[in-house]
């Protein structure tokens, strides 16, 4: 059996995953609080896990997890929690089995490798390609943050490797006039440090810019109850989701305003889908992951984002090509960490 | 023996090296494409004037850079200014050399190939910063177009290349001047508006205009090589517009290096870049603005990581005028296993 992870800044996941369970599936998994455990140590958190589950530590054969924050030598620290998790560690504390961290961006890249079709939804069905292809895949993911990864092909080992990327904080590139109107807004912004990176626009409070950006220099429309409802919002603090309002009432076509806001969202997130199509030659496939995509998938099946992921001048012949999926499945990231344990698994066999 | 090969869009160098170690330069060739109908009889015109050369000991291995792609063993060469179409197949190649190993890749990755045989002299150094682990990224302006690649660690801590088009990704502008000069090259040019429309000869004389227009000046053609010939005589609106591009240049190649993560370095070259670095005053220009945007990056936080995370990153320009040649050598001699 193997142990994976998802460690986040906020919760933590960790699953059991059994090599003859037919289901990509954890066997067992359990939610934590990653603040409490920050104390307490990742290995404190492990070994709850394994004594809730009932499993002794020698059953296990190795254990990968992915982790919010950068990897270097084996150890990870959390962004935003004064926490370091180290591989080293980890591997003591479990009879030496091998243990792999990753960025976990990084494993829900591994994560597509898992997925089955019911866990996919395709946005440009009429593509044609050839599912068992080693070209290079990459995953862009829209939440809280913008977080994007590529995905190689190593022929030596004979499998795919990911490449973490900081290109969510690389610098927007608007594609038409209203773009560029909201990039001078954004650029005015103090907060933003005269940056405006992808994710200002591709994230959730990214979403929250574009509508306030429409209302105040778009002459858009701001209803009284819908400016109510985002002002009290703030009320939330950190918690505060003024995109899942804004999309909710996109989707409903209750407001204009809101339904323009989302159509900006959709265009910017299918035109930088393209381009990193382009970056990695990611002729093997585009992933869209995050929390966004799947809460807005009517609007993303509606033409708007394959338009501008398709509108590269004399390139579009050559990302036309490429299948371009939205990821269904929340766990993901979890199930990238799966894959990786079961690959550390055979290696020792 | 080695066969390597630099085959452009409008010379082609092809050389013979011995097969050892360090493998040494035994006859060296250029043709002018156009006076020949296709790769294959390049080839066999060479062999045949090496003929004694390779009488001891033929050629083993064969490895060609080439100016278009390899698909599928399929490759192809095509430049509509001196009407050339070369179409050939690696499997023709190889019948025709009667060599087993023939390995025919895009220009790009065989340049990958040659960067860490770089010496002192072949590089221009931006920040003398030693390097940190982590990727590399290499990009190439030609002038014409603008080429990227991707060399990254593998778990056994080997560079690969990873191939990119990003140069026909949207151009992102990274200040208040930049967004102005997009919103132009919306009006000049129908959009997308990619990178290379930038940073290439084409980019320099568009940004010059749009000096000329926002200052009111009646447009006037110039050529690059003008502009960088009156910026090194001290013209002012001639040195603004290479500062202009030096800062955008930098910009991108500093997003590059925060998405691919190369804090191992930043490699740029190509024939504009040796004119630019040619001169001393053109030269100073560039480096400046260019490490100013490039370093320049968002962070997540107050104390701005980013920035500080790409100020680590060496940056070298490769001046080395064989760098096809060099690395399609290096990858024969990796073939045959010579590392």
């Amino acid at each position: 059996m193997i142990l994976a992870g998802d460690i986040g800044g906020t919760k933590s996941y960790l699953g059991l995953f059994d090599q003859n369970s037919t289901e990509n599936a954890p066997i067992r998994e359990h939610e934590y609080s990653s603040k409490e455990y920050a104390k307490k140590g990742i290995t404190t958190m492990v070994a709850d896990f394994l004594a809730q589950v009932g499993i002794k530590k020698k059953k296990l054969d190795a254990a990968c997890f992915g982790v919010a924050g950068n990897v270097l030598n084996g150890k990870c620290q959390l962004s935003n929690l004064d926490w370091e998790l180290d591989e080293h560690e980890l591997s003591q504390s479990l009879n030496n089995i091998p243990v792999k961290l990753f960025n976990d961006m990084e494993t829900i890249g591994l994560g597509i490798f898992m997925l089955s079709d019911n866990q996919l939804e395709i946005l440009n069905p009429d593509v044609q390609f050839d599912e068992q292809n080693t070209l290079p895949r990459a995953v862009i993911a829209a939440g809280t943050g913008l977080g994007e990864v590529g995905l190689f092909w190593n022929q030596k080992e004979q499998q795919f490797f990911p490449l973490a990327s900081e290109g969510g904080h690389s610098d927007f590139a608007p594609i038409n006039k209203l773009q560029a109107k909201l990039f001078r807004y954004l650029l005015k912004q103090e907060n933003l440090l005269e940056h405006v990176s992808y994710e200002r626009v591709l994230s959730g409070p990214g979403l929250f810019n574009i509508y306030q950006f429409l209302v105040e220099k778009e002459k858009c429309d701001e209803k009284t109850h819908l400016k109510k409802r985002l002002i009290e919002e703030n009320a939330k603090g950190e918690n505060a989701n003024h995109a899942a309002i804004i999309s909710e009432e996109a989707l409903a076509k209750n407001d204009d305003c809101c339904e323009k806001a989302l159509d900006t969202f959709v265009s910017i997130y299918g035109a930088r889908a393209g381009n990193l199509a382009l970056n990695y030659k990611a002729l093997g496939g585009i992933y869209l992951g995050g929390g966004i995509a799947p809460k807005i998938i009517e609007k993303l099946r509606d033409g708007t984002f394959m338009k501008a992921f398709n509108k590269k001048g004399r390139f579009e012949k050559f990302v036309s090509k490429i299948p371009v999926y939205v990821i269904r499945e929340p766990k993901v990231g979890l199930l990238g960490a799966a894959y990786y344990a079961y690959q550390l698994q055979e290696q020792q066999a | 023996m080695i066969l390597a090969g630099d085959i452009g869009k409008v010379k082609s160098q092809l050389a013979i090296f011995s097969q050892e170690r360090d493998a040494k330069e035994i006859v060296k060739e250029e043709f002018r494409n156009q006076d020949y109908s296709s790769l294959e009889e390049i080839v066999a015109l060479f062999l045949e004037e090496n003929q004694s050369a390779l009488k001891e000991e033929p050629i083993y291995i064969v490895c060609f850079g080439i100016a278009g792609p390899n698909i599928n063993g399929k490759c192809q060469i095509s430049y509509e200014e001196n009407n050339l179409n070369w179409e050939f197949t690696v499997k023709n190649l190889r019948n025709l050399l009667t060599v087993n190993y023939v390995e025919i890749l895009n220009d790009m990755p065989t340049i990958g190939y040659a960067i860490p045989q770089l010496s002192k002299s072949d590089l221009v150094d931006f920040n003398n910063i030693s390097a940190e682990k982590g990727n590399r990224a290499v990009s190439l302006a030609t002038g014409e177009g603008l080429g990227e690649l991707l060399l990254y660690r593998d778990r056994s801590g080997n560079f690969l290349p990873s191939p990119s088009e990003g140069g026909h990704a949207n151009f992102a502008p990274h200040n208040d001047w930049a967004i102005e000069f997009s919103s132009y090259l919306h009006t000049q040019f129908s959009p997308p508006i990619s990178w290379e429309k930038v940073i290439s000869w084409e980019g320099l004389q568009t940004i010059y205009e749009f000096l000329q227009h926002k200052k009111g000046m009646q447009k006037t053609s110039i050529s690059y090589e003008d502009i960088l010939h009156q910026a090194n005589q001290n013209d002012e609106l001639c040195k603004q517009t290479l500062e202009r591009f030096a800062s955008m240049y930098g910009s991108g190649l500093g997003d590059l290096a925060l998405r691919t993560l190369a804090f191992n370095g930043v490699y740029i070259g190509g024939r504009m870049l040796q004119e630019i670095l040619g001169q001393e005053t053109t030269k100073h220009i560039f480096i400046k603005e260019f490490m100013n945007a490039f370093k320049d990056k968002e962070g997540f936080d107050k104390n701005r990581n980013f920035a500080k995370r790409n100020a680590v990153i060496p940056v070298k320009a490769f001046i080395n005028p064989e760098m096809v040649l060099l690395g399609a050598l290096q990858r024969a001699k990796i073939m045959a296993n010579l590392q």
